[in-house]
């Protein structure tokens, strides 16, 4: 038996409704975006080029990436509205935030050299995300947000409202080992 | 460290899958990717000849000047181009006498559409043939016998800085349409409404 006080932090935790919030949330957008990429590959696949990162010759990693990417994003987003796999979930959603968002924010940063706009803030560009044109500041600061909740994500304790309890009887909290 | 190699187990599973997805659904989608094909490619474009005349060692593009004794048809003068290509450029001068040019009735001068479906279908130049050099394989066996055949072909797409047009001469010169009628409109479809362009809608 646990005597030590729980926090304010873990109490709420414990209730499973930030976590709720959280995957319901990253689900939402992450399918919603991976399906726009999955319809329209191409399109993907262009905005990508924008940012430079992978070679464009041999044509493999990218193409890989603009097919394979909007696919893990979908399958982030169901197992996480679905509750489960949702530790690892949110690991992959917050390093896929964490990889892209400086790179909007190099692109914009780019394109407000080149004049795009009087501030970084206008700069309004395709970022490939899935929505169509973006307000680079706009953007940045949803995924900051989406990048917290994909973090409470990976490191609640909580398993409350997650299908992952109907056949694996956890506790509503898990141990922490690690 | 259960919880780490479980949320790690979770993460291979979760590529895996999605792997597995995206591999299975680009397979059947007709919108599919080649794996390693080069939509990009310029440095792979191919080599225009070389001018019979040209000094050793040159192996500039033989571009032809388009005087009118040089070129059937309208193409006045080669523009200055603002995309880095080695195509001919039309103007929209170029383009429109084309498109009236008995010619292009008769199927011999031919404005080829490098946009998507969506875009080909809001508004294209009239009697414009769609090869979206994307899906080039879905396109180009309804039109590329005419092509080979063709003494002008005009490609375009969007304009400003739309590449697609570029990707799509690429595209048919790989196809054996000779270098010699190959014209890209860098102005596209903006710059064809801006001036007056009649524009044909519907699939």
């Amino acid at each position: 038996m646990n005597d030590k006080p729980k926090s304010l932090i873990a109490r709420m935790d414990a209730t499973g409704i930030p976590l709720l919030l959280a995957r319901l949330v990253i689900a939402f957008e992450f399918i919603r975006l991976g399906i726009a990429k999955v319809g329209d590959p191409v399109t993907f696949l262009k905005l990508m080029r924008q940012y430079q990162v992978l070679p464009e010759d041999p044509a493999i990693y990218m193409n890989a990436l603009a097919v394979i990417l909007p696919w893990v994003e979908i399958l982030c987003g169901v197992a996480l509205l679905l509750g489960i796999m949702v530790r690892g979930a949110g690991l992959i959603s917050a390093g896929m935030l964490a990889a892209f968002t400086p790179l909007i924010i190099t692109r914009g940063l780019e394109l407000f050299r080149e004049g795009a706009a009087d501030t970084l803030c206008a700069v309004s560009f395709n970022c490939g995300c899935g929505g169509g044109d973006v307000f680079v500041c706009s953007k940045v600061a949803v995924n900051t947000g989406l990048f917290l909740l994909a973090l409470l994500a990976t490191f609640s304790r909580s398993r409350r409202f997650c299908l992952v309890q109907l056949w694996q009887r956890e506790p509503t909290l898990e141990p922490v080992t690690g | 460290m259960k919880t780490i190699l479980i949320t790690a187990f979770q993460v291979v599973v979760i590529l895996a899958a999605a792997s597995a997805v995206a591999v299975a659904y680009n397979g059947v989608s007709d919108k599919g990717l080649k794996w390693s094909k080069n939509y990009f490619a310029k440095s792979a474009m191919p080599r225009p000849p070389v001018r019979p005349n040209a000094p050793s060692g040159e192996d500039e593009p033989a571009i032809p000047a388009s005087g009118p004794e040089q070129s059937a048809g309208p193409i006045s003068e080669t523009p200055k181009k603002h995309l880095d290509h080695i195509f001919q450029v039309a103007t929209y001068e170029d383009v429109a006498a084309a498109v009236n040019d008995p010619l292009y009735a008769e199927g011999l001068y031919v404005c080829v559409d490098a946009r998507d479906d969506e875009n080909f279908a809001a508004g294209r130049i009239p009697g414009a043939k769609q090869m979206f050099p994307y899906y080039a394989d879905q396109h180009l066996p309804q039109i590329l016998s005419q092509l080979q055949i063709a003494e002008k072909v005009i490609v375009y797409c969007t304009g400003g800085d739309c590449e697609d047009s570029i990707f799509a001469c690429r595209e048919l010169l790989e196809q054996s349409v000779p270098f010699e009628v190959i014209y890209l409109y860098e102005g596209g479809i903006k710059d064809w409404q801006g001036q007056g362009g009649q524009v044909e809608t519907g699939e």
